[in-house]
């Protein structure tokens, strides 16, 4: 539990907990305020509580505060307005919501009408259901901290912090250091390529982990001296399906580091891993459970899973019934090619063109591939004759001219794709619109 | 020729050399058939184009205008 390990006296307390532009936290500093958190806010004990979660020194303490308090913790995006969490927490019958008061302590704002809390500390992350409602999936710390491999790594790791915290991604990355003794370098809200890059060196980030869009981001527009000074022990992709050529400018841009991608999601937790530098998953990992414990199997061409690290369930005060399921579908859909199994994309991303079924990522495959395309997003175009069409929108390498580029684009999709494949509209944009959790929108209106 | 018939010809050329058919030339009274060398798709494409141009879909909402050449097809956006 995060609690019993911020004042366990496990990590050094002088050692640095978060590094940002402004400046740095000591975990001794965190430990302070988890003590002075727990006496204050003692009445929360066992309650159902809201925390805007911010990564930083009274974030860590406040997130540590409750579970020592085994309240049900409910994680919130810390840059959602005011009155917008209040009416969240109200609606999934939450006792309170703590928000930084801008003094670097927390704020309590208690609410009518709640649940009574499980009993037991939980942490449960919101995310956004289909029909606009949350999905509240509850972990324990226990759940949570299973894949978490403490101890490998000889050195106390400074971690980037490229993910949401409140999300599954980001609490595995914080544990992750944490466990470890390590550090958090956590970059500003503006998202600029340079400046991260700026923090990664100025910290000495060793170990990140990060969406695909994430890395393509830094890869292409951060100073490339800035890149080629860092020095990554490990550079990890999640999140999102990873490709062939990605993973190969990853290792040109970070040759000594160790390149993995995994797959998890929140329901399920953390999944798999791969680090033989090829895109997609040994098919291998179909035939047995795998070492953690871990199932997959394949049905209509999705990949479905069954795993230790799953959530106990959906909150039921949110939009899904209560129980975790069995065998989870993940929504991910896959093909067998030999002995490797290739993700196509996200079932809800297909683009149907008059019948025929499109997956954005073949077509930007085809697209990226073609000179002068820095970075591109594929996504459906409502047709009032076919239904959808293709369209894109590419970011085009610099000085390139756009109508001879367009002009490439148009033949190489003539050449290797399907008419209801070809992208019809074509824009240039400055940069890739990127969702709050660091993905490509492909379901995005162009 | 009308200025929509000119913007209805315009964005049929683009279409028609994004298909490797840049040598077709289309007039008012070409007829929107097969004998041109556009499929449905690629119709569709060229009324997604003409809505970005004019604002207007005379396809939206389920209407199916008949349409046999181009001017029938530019008059269509004239009446909206």
């Amino acid at each position: 539990m995060l609690d019993v390990l911020i004042s366990s006296g496990a990590v050094p307390g002088r050692r640095p907990a978060v590094v940002t532009r402004q400046g740095v936290s000591s975990w001794r500093e965190i430990e302070a305020l988890l003590a002075e958190f727990r006496q204050e806010h003692a009445l929360l004990r066992r309650r159902r509580v809201g925390l805007c979660f911010e990564a930083n020194a009274s974030g860590l303490a406040a997130l540590a505060a409750l579970a020592a308090l085994q309240c049900d913790a409910f994680l919130i995006d810390h840059r959602m307005p005011l009155r917008q969490s209040l009416e969240l927490c109200r609606e999934i019958r939450l006792g309170a919501l703590l928000t930084p008061d801008g003094q670097g302590g927390i704020a309590v704002h208690e609410l009518a009408g709640q649940q009574p809390g499980n009993g037991e500390a939980s942490v449960t992350i919101l995310t956004s259901g289909s029909t606009g409602k949350p999905k509240a999936a509850r972990h324990t710390w226990r759940s949570l901290s299973r894949p978490v491999r403490s101890g490998r790594l000889g050195e106390a790791p400074c971690w980037l912090l490229a993910y949401r915290p409140d999300l599954y991604a980001g609490l595995q990355v914080i544990l992750q250091c944490l466990l470890d003794g390590g550090t958090l370098a956590v970059p500003g809200p503006d998202g600029d390529p340079s400046a991260i890059a700026e923090l990664m060196l100025k910290a000495g980030v060793r170990f990140a982990s990060a969406t695909p869009s994430y890395w393509r981001k830094l890869l292409l527009f951060a100073d490339g001296s800035l890149l080629g000074r860092m020095n990554l022990a490990q550079a990890t992709l999640g999140g999102e399906v990873v490709d062939q050529q990605l993973l190969d400018a990853m290792k040109r841009a970070f040759p000594e580091a160790r390149l993995a991608h995994i797959f998890a999601t929140t329901e399920l937790g953390r999944c798999f891993s791969v680090s033989d530098g090829r895109a997609g998953f040994p098919a291998a990992y179909l035939q047995e459970p795998l070492p953690d414990g871990v199932e997959l199997r394949i049905e209509n061409g999705e990949l479905l899973a069954r795993s230790p690290n799953s959530m106990q369930g959906y909150d039921e005060c949110s939009s899904e019934p209560s129980e975790a399921e069995d065998w989870v579908r993940t929504g991910d859909l896959v093909a067998v090619k030999g002995d490797r199994v290739h993700f196509l994309g996200r079932k809800t991303d297909i683009i149907n063109v008059g019948g025929n079924k499109v997956h954005p990522i073949e077509v930007e495959r085809v697209v990226r591939s073609v000179p002068g395309v820095s970075d591109v997003r594929v996504f459906a175009k409502p047709s009032s004759i076919a239904g959808q069409l293709v369209a894109c929108e590419v970011v085009p390498g610099r000085g390139e001219d756009d109508e001879a580029l367009q002009k490439r684009i148009v033949e190489a999709c003539r050449k290797q794709l399907a008419p209801h494949q070809w992208p019809r509209i074509i824009r240039s944009t400055g940069k890739m619109a990127l969702s709050g959790a660091q993905k490509t929108l492909r379901s995005a209106p162009g | 020729m009308s200025e929509i018939e000119r913007q209805v010809i315009e964005v049929l050329h683009i279409v028609l050399k994004n298909r490797g058919l840049q040598s077709v030339t289309v007039a008012p009274e070409t007829r929107l058939d097969t004998s041109l060398g556009l499929e449905s798709l690629d119709f569709a494409e060229v009324v997604v184009r003409l809505e970005e141009k004019t604002g207007q879909d005379p396809f939206a909402d389920g209407r199916v205008p008949q349409v046999q050449t181009v001017s029938e097809l530019a008059a269509l956006y004239e009446q909206g």
